[in-house]
């Protein structure tokens, strides 16, 4: 009798308490590693000309532009790729694992926490 | 007003966007450093005051987006006015600022999850994800009180 309770209670500490936790984490695992590979690797974006009020894919040397609005953009569209994934029903019951939805929270905060640590030494060493 | 200046987006408004900005931002390190302190609370097991951290959520749920669209607002005439200054004269606090705008955008996404996890987690209940609803939290204060920290240094240096 204690063996079965005892797995229950195993249960309740693993089993997510929202019902789109999956899709909601590998989103903000996208966002994160979108945001930091844009960044990092200096990829095309779309940047704002704050002097000429203008939107463009590329920018000419010398030139003033913002690539901020372009990043959030792109971050935001890994976030829908993520939350996406996250929503196909392989995906979902896998990663509902008992093994992997430890895994998956603290990849989802290791994220976080890690890119907003490469962007500090990133920007500091720049 | 050079008319390099007066091209910018917002220019002539700009100290205004700016004191609105400030003013969001210090509702906002208000709302999310008694958030972070409600999710230490919970990590240690004290659980009280669970309706009124789910209302600090709520706040900031409004609140960060709102701070990051008016500060987003302002930064053309950052961008133009006051980052070549700070380049050429304190080029660590250019780089601090942009290290803010960075952990802020970072927050943004964090703050995504983390609202709709808050919202519905219970942290009497057992569960990584509880803890993850608790450091992000925590993240999300500590992206929030670093940009205001480097956003007042940086205005003290030279302002938009």
């Amino acid at each position: 009798m204690e063996e079965p309770k005892k797995q229950d209670a195993l249960e309740r500490d693993i089993a997510w308490q929202h019902p789109r936790a999956v899709q909601l984490l590998l989103g903000l695992i996208a966002f994160c590693s979108t945001y930091l590979g844009m960044q990092l690797s200096k990829s095309p974006l779309l940047y704002y000309l704050p002097k000429t009020r203008q939107w463009t894919l590329s920018v000419q040397a010398g030139e003033v532009a913002m690539s901020y609005y372009g990043l959030l953009v792109a971050a935001l569209a890994g976030f829908l790729c993520g939350y996406a994934l996250g929503w196909l029903p392989p995906i979902r019951r896998i990663l509902s694992r008992p093994t992997y939805r430890r895994g998956l929270v603290l990849i989802a905060f290791l994220s976080v926490v890690g890119a907003m640590g490469a962007v500090l030494v990133a920007e500091l060493l720049a | 007003m050079p008319s390099t200046l007066a091209a910018v987006f917002l220019a002539g408004a700009s100290k205004l966007v700016l004191v609105l900005h400030a003013l969001c931002a210090i509702a906002l390190v208000g709302s999310v450093t008694h958030n972070a302190v409600l999710a230490v609370m919970h990590m240690r097991r004290r659980y009280t005051r669970l309706a009124l951290a789910r209302t600090y959520v709520r706040i900031i749920a409004v609140l960060f987006p709102l701070t990051l669209l008016v500060g987003a607002l302002a930064y053309p005439s950052y961008r133009v006015h006051v980052r070549p200054w700070l380049d050429a004269n304190v080029s660590l606090m250019s780089a601090l600022f942009e290290v803010k705008e960075h952990w802020i955008g970072l927050g943004f996404g964090a703050l995504i999850a983390y609202v709709p996890l808050a919202l519905r987690v219970d942290p009497r209940k057992p569960g990584s994800e509880v803890r993850l609803v608790q450091l992000l939290a925590l993240a999300i204060a500590a992206a929030v009180w670093m940009a205001l920290l480097s956003g007042l240094v940086a205005v003290a240096h030279r302002s938009i």
